[in-house]
Parts: C-alpha cells; structure tokens; sequence
C-alpha cells in the first residue's frame, strides 16, 4: 500500500517492525534511523503522542505511520512529527491537498519534524 | 467579550469545508462508516432516536445577542423552531436533515460559531462558572483560562483520538460554579503569593456509568504552565488508558487503575521531560484575554428597589449581585410548565437576544442547569426587563427552586433512555405548583435521567432520580444528598426502585417531611445530611 510524505508523494520505504507506541522512549529506540507505528484502528490514536514525544525528546531519524491512518489523519499525523504515513490504494487516488493541510493556522506550536524525504522513482 | 481574529474565523471557515467534503465522500461511500463516525461526532452530529443531532458549542456558556439571534434562525430554518440548552453551557438541535448539517456549520461560521469538538473522543468544549466576570471575588476572570485551553485543545493533533472523551471545568474562585470534581479535569485558579496566580488540578471525576469525585493531582503551580501540564496529563491518558472497553475508557478509570501517586507521577515525569517552552502563557496573553473580556461597566447609585410582589419575588429569587454597584446579573428559568428544561423556541431566543442588546452589553450566558442569564443588567432597568420577559413566559421566579429541576431528554427522544424524564420534570411542576410552597421549601436540586450514562447529572443532586429498566417497565431509582458545590458527593441510594407514577408521591412525602421536621434555617441538603439516607428511608416507602 502507498506510503505518503507529507507533501503527497509517494515514498519508497520499508517498514520496520512496529514499535509498541506505549512503550517507546527515546533512550530505548532513540538510535534507529526508522521507526515504525502502526495504528490499531481508525480510532486510535496512541501512536500521535508516541510520534510527538520521540520528536520533543529530540528523535531526528524517520517515523513512520502504518495501519489504518487514514486521509482524515494525515494532517494530523505530520503535524505530530511522521515523515510518512500509510493509505490504502483506495484513498491514495482520492489524495487532494487539502488532507494533509486543511487548516491555514493552527493554535499549535508546531512540532518539529524530521527534513520531508523524497519521492520514489 | 473575546472577539474573534481573522485566525480563528479562518480556521472555522476551513472547518466548514473540511467537515462538507468528509460528507461528499461519506455518502458517496468513499468514506466507510467507520471513519465518518469520529469526524461527525467530533463536528456534533449524533444520530439518536428520531433524527441526527447537532450540538452547538458555546464556548464557556457566553454568547452575544447576534449569535443567539442566528441560532433562532438556524433553529426556524433547518428546525422545527426551537433548540435546546444543555447542562454543559451548549445547545443542540434535534431535528435537522443530514445533508444540511454542513450549510448549517456554514451558518453558525458567519456568527464565529461552530460544533467543533461537542462530541467525540477529544478535549471537549470547556465549561466554566456562568457568573464569570460578574462576581467579586475572583482571581481572573476564568473564561480567560477557557478561552486558552480551547486554543490549544482546538484541533490539537496529538488529542483528536484520545481513548474517550475528555471534559475540562474550569472556576476561579472559592465556591464552585462549575463542578470541577465531577470532571476528568478540574481547575481551580487563585492567586498567589509567589506565583501571582496559580491553580489547583483535580483529576478523574465523572458522572456516567461509575461516577466518582475527581482527586486533587496538582497544587499551586504557576498558571503560565497550565498548558504544559495539561498536555502532560493528556499524554499520560492517551498513551495508558484503556481502549479495549468503553466503559472503562475515561481517565477516572486510569487514575484509580495506576493509583493517584503513580499517575501523579507519570504526569510530572512528563512534564519535567517534554516541557515545551513555547506552551507557556505570557502575561501580555493573560492581559490581552483579560482586557478581551471585561464588561467595563460604571459604578450606579442604587436606590432601594420597590415594586408590585411579582417583582420582589423575581429580584429575590432570579438575579444575582453583581461585583460592580447598580448592576445584577439577571437569571432565565427555563423550566416552565409544559416545556421540556432547557428548551426555548426560536421567537424566545430572539426577545432574549433583543433584552440582551438593549440591557445587558448584548451578552448572554448559559448554565449548567439549563438556564440563561442576562449578566449585566442595571438595577434602574429590571422593572422594564421583568415587563418584557413576562410578556414571553420567561420570568419564571423559580431559580433554584424544586421546579428548576434539570432532565436530560430520557425516552422521549434518545435511543439509550430506560425511561421517560420529561414527564417526571412535568409532574413536579404540577405536584409543586404554588410558588409560595417552592420558596418555603428552599434551595433545592432534582436531576433526572433516564439511564445510566447520566446525562441529567442524577449523581450530584440533592435529589436525584435515574430511569432503570425493570421486567420491561420504566422504573426510577432515588438518590439523596450529592451536590456538586464545595465537598462535592455523590448522592446516596434511598432503596429499592419505584415505577414511574409512584416518583412523586414518594418525592412528596420526603418533603413534607422535611417541612416538618426540619431545623431553623436548614435546607433540604442539610437535613439529608442529618437525619441520613436510612432513616428517610422509612418514612418514603411508608405506604408500600
Ligand atoms: C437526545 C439524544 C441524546 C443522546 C442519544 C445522548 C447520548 C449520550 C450518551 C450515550 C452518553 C454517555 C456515553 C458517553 O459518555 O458519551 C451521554 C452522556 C452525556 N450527555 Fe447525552 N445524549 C443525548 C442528549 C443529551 C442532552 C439533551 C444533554 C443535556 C441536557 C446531554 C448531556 C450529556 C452529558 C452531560 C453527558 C455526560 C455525562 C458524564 O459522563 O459526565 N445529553 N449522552
Ligand atoms: S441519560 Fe440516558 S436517557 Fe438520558 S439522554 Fe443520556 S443516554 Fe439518553
């Protein structure tokens, strides 16, 4: 299945194995290069706060999203520190710009986020 | 009043879109149902029994004459006339057509309204003491704290799928107004001596299925970390609470499940390791909600007020002092006979809007007892008001009274109800007509529901009455005692379940002899308190 950097691209990756969100601080997985999430259903969203503590406890490798994100998600999902997220095939061809920002401020801070990586061939 | 900016109007104009787009792909069924799930509730929109519902945020219980003026038109429009307010300060429509909830959204956006975050598992709208701003002893003026925690909670991206829901209240001063310990999150602000102003953090209260009073987490931090250490707790109950079973997925259930002292410390350990200095609250923010909020009113000389009965009984049971001289904050009893609590038409929310334009700096607020408010009102100006809302059914002087009874919507209108609780709120205004009666009786809270998801707030009422299935018949359960002012309790169970025409009489009984057994000066609650539960007992199911 399609996975997304957040510019909408298509990315070549391949996934860790993923990563217990609950138990997953940086002294344990700080040195991988990828760490991978994946999220259980649709509803949750544990791998949000996981992804956005890695990030404010200084994780600059690459953080990946698998599971059910979907496209309502996505913002969300950069905006918590992902680098790329999975959808299925299904939603990658409904893929507008508006998903990944459909908001143009947020009350936020931002959360810092790794350097977007490239697209595939 | 907090005017909105151009960020925050272009933030839910963006929502209306998004919200219209999700429904395109809904119904063209694109979007399966369960991911259009979250988004709808997250934008207010239950389906219950006979049609969707939408609830409306009002952001801390305060809206301007404008708003609720629209909120008339929504309600005539898309409606059948008229809304309902909710005891958590918002309003909900309960009859509107799927397809025009986005139009309706878009409606509310042109007044700065919206449903966002009403419902759902996400940090809900905050709500706070609906005399804030208007009495003397506050440290600020809490809207200010809930106008910052709805910022920050406002499409946070790490909070939008939290295990459960997650209700936030909010007081600053000693009485509670707002029932903090019945929340997932309590705040109470004060000042300081050190810090200025500070707040206390009670967590884990709710009502619901296992109602249990919140634990006070936190003491006298400084208010600039309130966020940072909000967003500690959050990150603590996104990442431990439990997923695998509803019931059990609030924070009350973490925090007892951990232990106080283990949470307590998880959420310090957070907060000390993923301290974010750009949460902090600067003083210059604080000033600038302040300022935002204040009401600005002049002193007023103030004469002894005279008039016919009907006005003294409405001044003396409807309004309130206010901390500046020469104005009240005028109470609107919603609980009238033959109206559902909470309910007003859409001609009363615009007289209501009009009386606010002309007597109360055109700002309304909504209580957590289904009432409204006219906050600022000068005394010279009541004898006019009175003469107004007594022309629409809206001077009702029964404010705290054992008519100003709350009721969630029961069997009438939801899907979950066990049992009716609008009849039940009819037959006390019919068992309990005279006024006088009312008033000799004193202050005195019934709450009904009609099941265990408690949304008429049985738990903490004086009286409390809960709709219970029983061999496929509705039958209620009374509890005595709870309150949720200062030492806050939950109410006690008086005994077995009564069917439905048996509540009143039973309700009478207990009054009666209240009336004649009771101390000088003590009211209902205190009496409970003294006499107990299992000694009341007796004299209720006398006649059974
Ligand atoms: C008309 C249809 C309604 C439906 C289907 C409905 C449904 C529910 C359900 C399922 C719950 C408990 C589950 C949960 O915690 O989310 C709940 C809780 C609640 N509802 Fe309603 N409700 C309705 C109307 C109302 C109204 C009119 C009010 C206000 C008067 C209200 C106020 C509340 C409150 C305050 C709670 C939270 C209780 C707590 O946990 O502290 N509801 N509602
Ligand atoms: S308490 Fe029960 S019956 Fe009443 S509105 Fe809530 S869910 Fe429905």
């Amino acid at each position: 299945m399609p996975l997304i950097n957040q510019h909408g691209e298509e990315v070549a990756l391949s996934p860790t194995m993923a990563l217990d969100p609950t138990e997953s601080d940086i002294a344990s997985v700080g040195n991988r290069s990828l760490i991978t999430f994946a999220f259980d259903s649709s509803v949750d969203g544990k791998a949000f706060s996981a992804a956005a503590l890695l990030r404010a406890e200084g994780y600059s490798g690459t953080l990946l999203g698998v599971g059910p994100v979907g496209l309502d998600r996505l913002a969300y999902g950069f905006r918590v520190g992902f680098d790329v997220l999975e959808l299925t095939d299904a939603e990658w061809q409904l893929l507008q710009s508006h998903h990944l920002s459909p908001f143009p401020h947020h009350y936020q801070p931002q959360t810092r986020s790794n350097q977007p990586l490239k697209k595939s061939a | 009043m907090y005017q909105y900016n151009s960020i925050d109007q272009a933030i839910v104009e963006a929502r209306v879109s998004q919200f219209a787009e999700q429904m395109n792909r809904y119904l063209a069924g694109t979007l399966p149902e369960e991911q259009f799930m979250p988004l709808r509730l997250q934008n207010g929109l239950y389906i219950q029994r006979h049609a969707p519902m939408l609830r409306v945020a009002i952001p801390y219980g305060t809206l301007a004459g404008y708003q609720l003026r629209h909120l008339a038109q929504i309600a005539r429009q898309y409606d059948r006339g008229y809304g309902h307010f909710t005891t958590r300060q918002n309003i909900q429509f309960n009859w509107l057509a799927l397809e025009q909830v986005p139009e309706v959204l878009g409606e509310l956006a042109t007044v700065q309204m919206h449903a966002i975050q009403t419902s759902g598992a996400c940090v809900r709208n905050t709500t706070t003491d609906p005399l804030a701003g208007t009495v003397p002893d506050e440290a600020i003026d809490p809207r200010v704290v809930c106008e910052l925690i709805r910022q920050w909670s406002t499409f946070h991206p790490e909070f939008a799928y939290l295990p459960r829901k997650f209700k936030i209240a909010v007081v600053a001063t000693e009485e509670d107004r707002a029932a903090i310990e019945v929340h997932d999150v309590g705040i109470r602000v004060k000042t300081h001596a050190i810090h200025g102003l500070a707040f206390d953090l009670w967590v884990g209260g709710g009502l619901g299925r296992t109602p249990l009073l919140g634990h006070r987490l936190l003491a006298d931090l400084p208010l600039d970390e309130l966020r940072n250490w909000l967003t500690a707790v959050l990150r603590v109950y996104n990442l431990a609470g439990r997923r695998d079973n509803k019931y059990k997925a609030r924070i009350k259930i973490l925090v007892n499940a951990m232990g106080v002292e283990a949470f307590r410390e998880a959420v310090t350990h957070r907060y000390l390791t993923d301290h974010d200095s750009e949460l902090k609250i600067s003083t210059k923010t604080l000033q600038d909600l302040s300022d935002s909020f204040a009401c600005n009113l002049q002193p007023q000389p103030v004469e002894a007020q005279t008039g016919t009965t009907a006005f003294q009984r409405w001044y003396l049971q409807n309004t309130k002092p206010h901390r500046i001289m020469g104005y009240r904050s005028v109470f609107i009893s919603l609980k009238r006979p033959g109206t559902a609590p909470g309910d007003v038409t859409a001609e009363q929310m615009e007289i209501v809007a009009d009386l606010a334009d002309q007597f109360s700096r055109s700002e309304i607020r909504t209580t957590h007892d289904q009432n409204l408010i006219l906050p600022h009102v000068a005394e010279t100006d009541l004898q006019e008001l009175l003469q107004a809302l007594s022309a629409h059914d809206l001077a009702h002087p029964n404010l705290g009274l054992i008519s100003d009874s709350i009721a969630c919507p029961g069997l009438d209108f939801c899907s979950l109800a066990n049992a009716p609780s609008l009849s039940l709120a009819e037959a006390l205004h019919e068992t309990f007509s005279d006024l006088d009666e009312q008033v000799d009786i004193g202050p005195l809270e019934v709450k009904i529901s009609g099941c265990m998801n408690a949304c008429g707030h049985h738990h903490i009422a004086h009286i409390g009455i809960l709709g219970v299935e029983k061999k496929g018949q509705p039958w209620y359960q009374i509890t005595l005692g709870g309150r949720d002012q200062q030492g806050a309790a939950l109410g006690k169970r008086l005994g077995p379940a009564v069917p439905h025409d048996d509540v009143l009489p039973l309700i009478k009984r207990l009054i009666d002899t209240y009336l004649s057994e009771r101390q000088r000066g003590e009211y209902f609650v205190g009496f409970v308190d003294r006499l107990g539960v299992d000694y009341l007992k007796e004299i209720s199911y006398a006649t059974h």
